[in-house]
Protein backbone atom coordinates (compact mmCIF):
# COMPACT_ATOMS: atom_id res chain seq x y z
CA UNK A 1 0.00 0.00 0.00
CA UNK A 2 1.42 3.41 -1.37
CA UNK A 3 0.93 5.89 1.40
CA UNK A 4 3.16 8.38 0.17
CA UNK A 5 4.78 9.87 -2.93
CA UNK A 6 7.59 12.33 -3.81
CA UNK A 7 7.68 13.99 -7.05
CA UNK A 8 11.21 15.91 -7.61
CA UNK A 9 11.19 18.80 -10.14
CA UNK A 10 14.76 20.07 -11.87
CA UNK A 11 15.64 23.05 -10.32
CA UNK A 12 15.47 25.95 -13.12
CA UNK A 13 16.36 29.73 -13.36
CA UNK A 14 18.69 31.98 -11.83
CA UNK A 15 16.73 31.16 -8.72
CA UNK A 16 18.06 27.43 -8.71
CA UNK A 17 14.79 26.67 -6.18
CA UNK A 18 14.51 23.01 -6.31
CA UNK A 19 10.96 21.78 -5.93
CA UNK A 20 9.64 18.52 -4.71
CA UNK A 21 5.39 17.70 -3.95
CA UNK A 22 5.01 15.78 -1.10
CA UNK A 23 2.08 13.59 -1.79
CA UNK A 24 0.29 11.46 0.90
CA UNK A 25 1.58 11.06 4.56
CA UNK A 26 4.74 11.50 6.33
CA UNK A 27 4.64 9.17 9.46
CA UNK A 28 7.15 6.25 10.91
CA UNK A 29 6.04 4.00 7.85
CA UNK A 30 7.21 6.81 5.12
CA UNK A 31 9.48 8.52 6.78
CA UNK A 32 12.54 7.21 6.30
CA UNK A 33 12.54 7.38 2.16
CA UNK A 34 11.46 10.92 2.50
CA UNK A 35 14.57 11.47 4.26
CA UNK A 36 16.91 9.53 2.20
CA UNK A 37 15.42 11.09 -0.87
CA UNK A 38 15.96 14.72 0.10
CA UNK A 39 19.06 14.61 1.60
CA UNK A 40 20.50 13.06 -1.49
CA UNK A 41 18.98 16.09 -3.32
CA UNK A 42 20.89 18.10 -1.23
CA UNK A 43 23.71 16.31 -1.27
CA UNK A 44 23.52 17.10 -4.90
CA UNK A 45 24.21 20.97 -3.97
CA UNK A 46 21.05 22.09 -3.67
CA UNK A 47 20.34 24.86 -1.05
CA UNK A 48 16.64 26.03 -2.06
CA UNK A 49 14.32 23.71 -1.07
CA UNK A 50 10.42 23.91 -1.60
CA UNK A 51 8.23 21.77 -0.09
CA UNK A 52 5.06 21.43 -2.11
CA UNK A 53 2.65 19.83 1.25
CA UNK A 54 -0.58 20.60 -0.58
CA UNK A 55 -1.05 17.24 -1.01
CA UNK A 56 0.42 16.30 2.36
CA UNK A 57 -2.51 14.94 4.33
CA UNK A 58 -1.17 14.03 7.77
CA UNK A 59 2.09 14.32 9.39
CA UNK A 60 3.19 12.84 13.02
CA UNK A 61 6.36 13.81 15.21
CA UNK A 62 8.40 11.81 12.68
CA UNK A 63 7.58 14.07 9.79
CA UNK A 64 8.02 17.11 11.32
CA UNK A 65 11.17 15.55 13.10
CA UNK A 66 12.39 15.27 9.49
CA UNK A 67 11.54 18.36 8.24
CA UNK A 68 13.58 19.89 10.95
CA UNK A 69 17.15 17.64 10.05
CA UNK A 70 16.37 19.90 6.84
CA UNK A 71 16.11 23.12 7.63
CA UNK A 72 19.20 22.63 9.99
CA UNK A 73 20.71 20.99 7.10
CA UNK A 74 19.98 23.98 4.56
CA UNK A 75 20.39 26.72 7.24
CA UNK A 76 23.75 25.74 7.99
CA UNK A 77 25.01 26.20 4.76
CA UNK A 78 22.91 29.65 3.81
CA UNK A 79 20.14 27.79 2.27
CA UNK A 80 16.45 27.25 2.99
CA UNK A 81 13.28 25.23 3.22
CA UNK A 82 9.74 26.51 2.55
CA UNK A 83 6.82 24.60 2.71
CA UNK A 84 4.28 25.70 0.32
CA UNK A 85 0.50 25.39 0.81
CA UNK A 86 -0.06 22.80 3.79
CA UNK A 87 -3.68 21.92 3.73
CA UNK A 88 -5.40 23.05 6.71
CA UNK A 89 -4.93 19.71 9.50
CA UNK A 90 -1.42 19.73 8.80
CA UNK A 91 -0.93 23.52 9.21
CA UNK A 92 -3.04 23.13 12.30
CA UNK A 93 -0.66 20.87 13.60
CA UNK A 94 2.56 22.73 12.95
CA UNK A 95 0.56 26.33 15.14
CA UNK A 96 -0.88 24.20 17.60
CA UNK A 97 2.98 22.84 18.52
CA UNK A 98 4.77 26.12 17.92
CA UNK A 99 6.42 24.91 13.99
CA UNK A 100 4.76 28.14 12.47
CA UNK A 101 7.27 29.89 14.38
CA UNK A 102 10.45 27.60 13.23
CA UNK A 103 9.46 26.72 9.14
CA UNK A 104 8.51 29.05 6.38
CA UNK A 105 5.47 28.40 5.24
CA UNK A 106 4.14 30.13 1.99
CA UNK A 107 0.52 29.82 0.95
CA UNK A 108 1.15 31.18 -2.83
CA UNK A 109 3.97 30.92 -5.31
CA UNK A 110 4.12 34.77 -5.16
CA UNK A 111 5.68 34.93 -1.50
CA UNK A 112 8.49 32.42 -2.33
CA UNK A 113 11.56 35.16 -3.37
CA UNK A 114 11.03 36.81 -0.09
CA UNK A 115 10.69 33.30 1.68
CA UNK A 116 14.15 32.45 -0.04
CA UNK A 117 15.79 35.99 0.49
CA UNK A 118 15.89 36.35 -3.08
CA UNK B 1 -7.95 -9.59 36.05
CA UNK B 2 -5.87 -7.29 33.49
CA UNK B 3 -5.89 -3.74 34.65
CA UNK B 4 -7.49 -2.07 31.77
CA UNK B 5 -10.24 -4.92 32.54
CA UNK B 6 -10.84 -3.86 35.90
CA UNK B 7 -11.49 0.24 34.48
CA UNK B 8 -14.36 -1.36 32.51
CA UNK B 9 -16.21 -2.77 35.49
CA UNK B 10 -17.61 1.08 36.55
CA UNK B 11 -18.55 2.77 33.51
CA UNK B 12 -17.02 6.10 33.86
CA UNK B 13 -13.75 6.58 32.15
CA UNK B 14 -11.51 6.45 35.28
CA UNK B 15 -13.22 3.16 36.37
CA UNK B 16 -13.36 3.67 40.06
CA UNK B 17 -16.97 4.94 40.83
CA UNK B 18 -20.13 4.32 38.64
CA UNK B 19 -20.93 6.59 35.94
CA UNK B 20 -23.42 7.17 33.65
CA UNK B 21 -24.56 4.35 32.34
CA UNK B 22 -24.98 5.18 28.15
CA UNK B 23 -24.01 2.78 25.70
CA UNK B 24 -20.57 1.54 25.68
CA UNK B 25 -18.75 0.12 22.48
CA UNK B 26 -15.82 -1.39 22.86
CA UNK B 27 -13.54 -2.28 20.05
CA UNK B 28 -9.90 -3.81 20.35
CA UNK B 29 -7.09 -4.63 17.16
CA UNK B 30 -4.25 -7.05 17.60
CA UNK B 31 -1.86 -6.07 15.21
CA UNK B 32 2.04 -6.51 14.55
CA UNK B 33 4.55 -4.22 15.65
CA UNK B 34 4.81 -2.98 12.13
CA UNK B 35 4.71 0.99 10.95
CA UNK B 36 2.55 0.16 8.51
CA UNK B 37 -0.04 -0.78 10.62
CA UNK B 38 -0.38 2.97 11.88
CA UNK B 39 -2.17 4.37 9.02
CA UNK B 40 -4.99 1.31 9.83
CA UNK B 41 -4.83 2.33 13.12
CA UNK B 42 -5.74 5.94 12.61
CA UNK B 43 -8.34 5.19 10.18
CA UNK B 44 -9.88 3.28 13.31
CA UNK B 45 -9.50 5.37 15.93
CA UNK B 46 -10.38 9.09 13.43
CA UNK B 47 -13.68 7.23 12.60
CA UNK B 48 -14.68 6.37 15.91
CA UNK B 49 -13.90 9.70 16.82
CA UNK B 50 -16.21 11.33 14.31
CA UNK B 51 -18.91 9.11 14.89
CA UNK B 52 -18.74 10.06 18.60
CA UNK B 53 -18.91 13.48 17.37
CA UNK B 54 -15.53 14.87 18.66
CA UNK B 55 -14.75 18.01 16.27
CA UNK B 56 -12.60 17.95 13.15
CA UNK B 57 -9.38 19.73 15.25
CA UNK B 58 -10.22 17.36 18.46
CA UNK B 59 -10.40 14.17 16.13
CA UNK B 60 -6.91 14.93 14.82
CA UNK B 61 -5.71 15.57 18.28
CA UNK B 62 -6.81 11.95 19.01
CA UNK B 63 -5.48 10.47 16.26
CA UNK B 64 -1.80 12.38 16.59
CA UNK B 65 -1.88 11.23 20.07
CA UNK B 66 -2.71 7.44 18.98
CA UNK B 67 -0.07 7.46 16.18
CA UNK B 68 2.36 8.86 18.68
CA UNK B 69 1.75 6.25 20.95
CA UNK B 70 1.59 2.94 18.48
CA UNK B 71 4.48 4.36 17.10
CA UNK B 72 6.35 4.36 20.66
CA UNK B 73 5.65 0.39 20.99
CA UNK B 74 6.66 -0.47 17.50
CA UNK B 75 9.93 1.30 17.77
CA UNK B 76 10.46 0.70 21.55
CA UNK B 77 8.77 -2.17 23.39
CA UNK B 78 10.48 -5.27 21.76
CA UNK B 79 13.87 -3.26 20.27
CA UNK B 80 15.57 -5.28 22.92
CA UNK B 81 14.69 -8.48 21.52
CA UNK B 82 15.57 -7.30 18.42
CA UNK B 83 12.41 -5.94 17.22
CA UNK B 84 11.89 -2.61 15.67
CA UNK B 85 12.45 -0.57 12.52
CA UNK B 86 15.04 1.49 14.03
CA UNK B 87 17.52 -1.01 14.13
CA UNK B 88 19.48 -2.09 11.13
CA UNK B 89 18.53 -4.82 8.81
CA UNK B 90 21.54 -6.75 10.54
CA UNK B 91 20.37 -6.58 14.14
CA UNK B 92 17.03 -7.25 13.59
CA UNK B 93 15.89 -10.82 15.02
CA UNK B 94 12.62 -12.87 14.62
CA UNK B 95 10.12 -12.47 17.66
CA UNK B 96 11.30 -14.76 20.63
CA UNK B 97 8.31 -18.06 20.70
CA UNK B 98 8.19 -16.81 24.56
CA UNK B 99 6.78 -13.48 24.01
CA UNK B 100 3.89 -11.97 21.73
CA UNK B 101 5.50 -9.10 19.80
CA UNK B 102 2.15 -7.56 19.17
CA UNK B 103 -0.04 -3.97 19.90
CA UNK B 104 -3.24 -4.04 21.22
CA UNK B 105 -5.44 -0.87 20.66
CA UNK B 106 -8.71 -1.02 22.63
CA UNK B 107 -11.17 1.63 22.18
CA UNK B 108 -13.52 2.58 24.22
CA UNK B 109 -16.48 4.64 22.95
CA UNK B 110 -19.48 6.57 25.69
CA UNK B 111 -21.65 8.76 24.68
CA UNK B 112 -19.51 11.48 26.65
CA UNK B 113 -15.57 10.55 25.94
CA UNK B 114 -13.78 8.23 24.21
CA UNK B 115 -10.79 6.20 25.86
CA UNK B 116 -8.08 4.44 24.14
CA UNK B 117 -6.07 1.73 25.53
CA UNK B 118 -2.38 0.79 24.25
CA UNK B 119 -0.78 -2.40 25.43
CA UNK B 120 1.94 -4.12 24.72
CA UNK B 121 3.95 -7.44 25.72
CA UNK B 122 7.53 -5.51 25.99
CA UNK B 123 9.92 -3.74 28.37
CA UNK B 124 7.94 -0.99 29.77
CA UNK B 125 8.44 1.84 27.71
CA UNK B 126 9.37 3.83 31.64
CA UNK B 127 12.31 2.07 30.08
CA UNK B 128 12.53 4.18 27.16
CA UNK B 129 14.14 7.49 26.16
CA UNK B 130 11.83 10.32 28.05
CA UNK B 131 9.93 12.84 25.86
CA UNK B 132 10.27 16.57 25.95
CA UNK B 133 8.40 18.73 28.53
CA UNK B 134 7.98 21.60 25.92
CA UNK B 135 8.85 22.82 22.38
CA UNK B 136 11.49 24.75 23.49
CA UNK B 137 13.34 21.39 24.55
CA UNK B 138 12.78 20.00 21.66
CA UNK B 139 14.42 22.57 20.01
CA UNK B 140 17.32 22.79 22.07
CA UNK B 141 17.78 18.91 21.29
CA UNK B 142 18.13 20.28 17.49
CA UNK B 143 14.57 18.08 16.87
CA UNK B 144 16.04 14.59 17.62
CA UNK B 145 13.24 12.98 19.10
CA UNK B 146 10.80 13.01 21.86
CA UNK B 147 7.91 15.33 20.34
CA UNK B 148 5.70 11.96 20.19
CA UNK B 149 5.28 12.11 24.28
CA UNK B 150 4.44 15.69 24.30
CA UNK B 151 2.00 15.11 21.76
CA UNK B 152 0.36 12.41 23.55
CA UNK B 153 0.13 14.45 27.21
CA UNK B 154 -1.03 17.68 25.31
CA UNK B 155 -3.35 16.58 22.62
CA UNK B 156 -5.11 13.74 25.02
CA UNK B 157 -7.53 15.09 28.25
CA UNK B 158 -6.03 12.35 30.40
CA UNK B 159 -3.00 10.23 30.22
CA UNK B 160 -1.74 6.91 32.53
CA UNK B 161 1.21 4.47 32.07
CA UNK B 162 0.73 1.33 34.00
CA UNK B 163 3.57 -0.87 33.98
CA UNK B 164 2.24 -4.46 34.56
CA UNK B 165 5.10 -6.60 36.85
CA UNK B 166 5.03 -9.63 34.18
CA UNK B 167 6.10 -7.24 31.32
CA UNK B 168 5.00 -4.62 29.12
CA UNK B 169 2.97 -1.55 29.02
CA UNK B 170 -0.37 -0.28 29.30
CA UNK B 171 -1.13 3.44 27.85
CA UNK B 172 -4.97 5.24 28.88
CA UNK B 173 -5.87 7.54 26.94
CA UNK B 174 -8.95 9.66 27.14
CA UNK B 175 -10.43 12.60 25.56
CA UNK B 176 -13.79 14.18 26.48
CA UNK B 177 -16.28 15.33 24.24
CA UNK B 178 -17.17 18.14 26.46
CA UNK B 179 -14.65 19.76 28.77
CA UNK B 180 -17.06 20.23 31.53
CA UNK B 181 -17.36 16.45 31.47
CA UNK B 182 -13.51 16.00 32.74
CA UNK B 183 -12.85 16.30 36.45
Amino acid sequence: MKNYDLVIHPADGSSAISRVDVVGTLDSHTVAGFEQSLHSLLDTGVTRLLLNIEQLTYISSAGISALMGLTHRLRQNNGELVLLKPSDKVHRVFRTLGFTNIFKIVDNETELNAAFNI
Amino acid sequence: MRDEDKSMQNRSPEGDEPGVLGDVVEIEVRCPVETRVLSLLRTLVTALAHDLGFSEEEVERIELAVDEACTNVVRHAYKHLGVSPDLPPDKRLPPPADVECVLRLRTILHQDWIKIIIMDNGIGLHNTPPGVNSIEEYLERRGTGGLGNYIIRNFMDEVHYDFPPERGTILTMIKYLHPAIKK
